[in-house]
């Protein structure tokens, strides 16, 4: 009788494309899993495995600690998450409103490129926003209530350094109107003169907290008399806000020296007048007053 | 019959560990979380713990798989250290108190020691300046110097601890007759703001002057309170010593910003005394300090 005629008494043992028949099978640990075996009784054993868990991911936040299920990061507390495939993102809750905070004064503007018809500002935002248009209060008067106009421009420029400011956005928009006394009327200068709020279509300028720097421009003003309401000089007077400082090299309030006939695409630090008559829109203490309104 | 043939063993042996089964039954057995079973067709299954979360959602988007990433975006940077995960809000170089009004005749009296103002802010974001200004003018003609200091101040409860990181020491300028105006005045240092409340001293004093006066006659620009004349701010229905706001120090310090405040030592009101009234709407700010007037500053980095 030829061994291989006995029956097989033991069992087999495959894994992959391998197969024990016989010999020894040595559960080998390896690759985070290790093997133990016990005698349980005579003839008798049990054989274990362990995982190692360190394979795992956990994350803790305060006192908690998550290490099993699914984590959900949730707007909250101000916080809006996003996420894109694998990657995560957090931004600030938007507001849909913000202004500059200057007080309300007045002062008279200069709308002609033939002089210094530029004033920038530093700004600053805690919190984004989407802003769709920008207010300013100007107030307008002629000798006589005839057809006229003036531009305003308005631009937001993000700090290239601490010394170069560049224009992400901008906005121009004609005020016109034609003879005509009721104040009801955007159209006739009675409607456009006097104290009014003026606003600026945006489209939708997408503000990040940071530090800008807005620039204000007015031209084509002629045969009227415009005043912007803002933070003025006030009580000190026509006296010039000189230097001495040493803010000349850092981009901070005043006007461009030289008149420009359209917002320029970027300044300098060292272009900055802020030495002028505060009492001028163009001089340093002559800073007009901006709001912004948009989506939430 | 002869002897009993020996069979000889045609079936595998198991090791693991430092045993190694023979003979027997071999039992897998579940065990650390994993269980372990078998069918009817004799295929051995296992089922592992868990390992670790299964998976990260924010938004709509959920990952269960793979690398997640935190993304500086929107002003919000991530960083990790070691297990720790951190974030961080923007960091601005530029804040400014607004208080650009029409002030004058600024802190006046005895400026030796110094006068005191605190003003109460709350900072959302990191704040890195390098540079405190002020704005400040002197009398015409009148050449003299001025010290003037700047600190921030932590809140604790009813104390506030002048905060060695956000604290500046007075610049001295000479006021000479073509800074007779108003003209800028920088404090170089550097203002680590961090976001929180803080309670910000402006102290200030004035030397001797050119013209021989014992006290420089100098001013501060920044807010007033206008349309309010010739009267005195009583504590009226406002618990004036219960929270830090804008006020002065209840008494002149001789070396500048002392090292904390107590809530009780910010004056809110305008004390009862004919000098310290306010002025006239068009000259509000008037004696400064007792006048309810605060001044401008602004904090500047690169």
């Amino acid at each position: 009788m030829s061994i291989d005629q006995f029956q097989r008494y033991g069992v087999g043992v495959s894994a992959s494309a391998i197969s024990a028949q016989s010999g020894t099978v040595v559960f080998s640990n390896s690759n985070s899993v290790s093997f133990g075996m016990s005698a349980i009784e005579p003839g008798s054993y049990a054989l274990t495995m362990s995982v190692n868990a360190n394979g795992g991911l956990a994350i803790s936040a305060g006192s908690t600690l998550i290490s099993t299920g699914d984590v959900v990061i949730s707007n909250s507390n101000g916080f809006v998450f996003g996420m894109n495939g694998q990657t995560i993102t957090a931004a600030i809750q938007n507001m849909s409103y913000w202004n500059n905070g200057v007080t309300w004064d007045a002062f008279s503007i200069v709308g002609s490129s033939s002089a210094s018809n530029f004033s920038v500002q530093r700004a600053f935002f805690w919190t984004p926003i989407n802003a769709t248009r920008a207010d300013l209060v100007v107030s307008m008067n002629a000798a006589s209530s005839v057809t006229g106009q003036y531009t305003m421009s308005l631009g937001i420029y993000t700090l290239v350094n601490s010394t170069q400011a560049s224009l992400a956005s901008s906005v121009t928009q004609v005020v016109s109107w034609v003879s005509g006394s009721s104040t009801n009327q955007s159209s006739a200068y009675g409607g456009q003169s006097g104290p009014r709020w003026q606003s600026l279509s945006l489209g939708t300028w997408g503000i990040t907290p940071g530090d800008y720097m807005f620039g204000v421009m007015f031209s084509q003003v002629s045969q009227i008399s415009l005043t912007l309401v803002g933070s003025a000089s006030g009580n000190f007077g026509a006296v010039s806000l000189t230097g001495g400082g040493n803010i000349s090299d850092v981009l901070l309030f005043g006007a461009l020296s030289v008149g420009t006939p359209s917002l320029p695409g970027s300044f300098a630090a060292s272009q900055i007048n802020n030495t002028q008559l505060v009492t001028n829109f163009a001089g340093t203490g002559g800073q007009p007053f901006i709001q912004l309104a948009g989506t939430y | 019959m002869g002897q009993e043939r020996q069979l000889p063993r045609i079936g595998i042996n198991v090791a693991a560990g430092t045993l190694t089964a023979l003979s027997g039954t071999l039992t897998i057995s579940s065990a650390n979380g994993i269980s372990w079973g078998m069918d009817s067709a004799y295929n051995v299954t296992a089922a592992l713990p868990s390992a670790g979360i299964a998976s990260i959602s924010a938004g709509t988007t959920l990952a269960s798989s793979g690398q997640v990433v935190f993304s500086n975006s929107n002003g919000i940077s991530f960083g990790a250290s070691g297990q720790t995960l951190t974030a961080q809000l923007a960091t601005l170089s530029f804040w400014c108190n607004n208080l650009w009004d029409s002030a004058e005749n600024g802190p006046q009296g005895p400026f030796t020691p110094y006068d005191i103002y605190f003003q109460y802010a709350s900072f959302p974001l990191n704040i890195n300046a390098t540079r405190a200004i002020l704005v400040a003018s002197g009398s015409a003609g009148t050449t003299g110097t001025i010290n003037l200091q700047v600190g921030f101040y932590t809140i604790s409860g009813s104390t506030a601890s002048l905060a060695t990181l956000a604290s500046s020491t007075a610049t001295v300028e000479p006021i000479s007759d073509n800074q007779g105006g108003v003209s800028w005045k920088s404090i170089a240092s550097t203002f680590a703001i961090t976001p929180g409340p803080y309670l910000i001293g402006i102290a200030c004093t004035g030397q001797v002057s050119s013209n021989g006066n014992s006290i420089l006659d100098f001013n501060l620009i920044g807010g007033v309170i206008r349309g309010v004349s010739n009267n005195v701010m009583a504590i009226g229905g406002d618990d004036n010593g219960a929270y830090f706001g804008d006020g002065y120090y209840r008494s002149q310090f001789s070396t500048g910003l002392p090292s904390s405040v107590h809530v009780t030592d910010v004056v809110k009101t305008i004390p009862l005394t004919a000098s310290y009234s306010f002025g006239t709407p068009a000259t509000t700010f008037n004696n400064g300090i007792a006048g309810g007037g605060q001044p401008f500053l602004m904090l500047i980095g690169s």
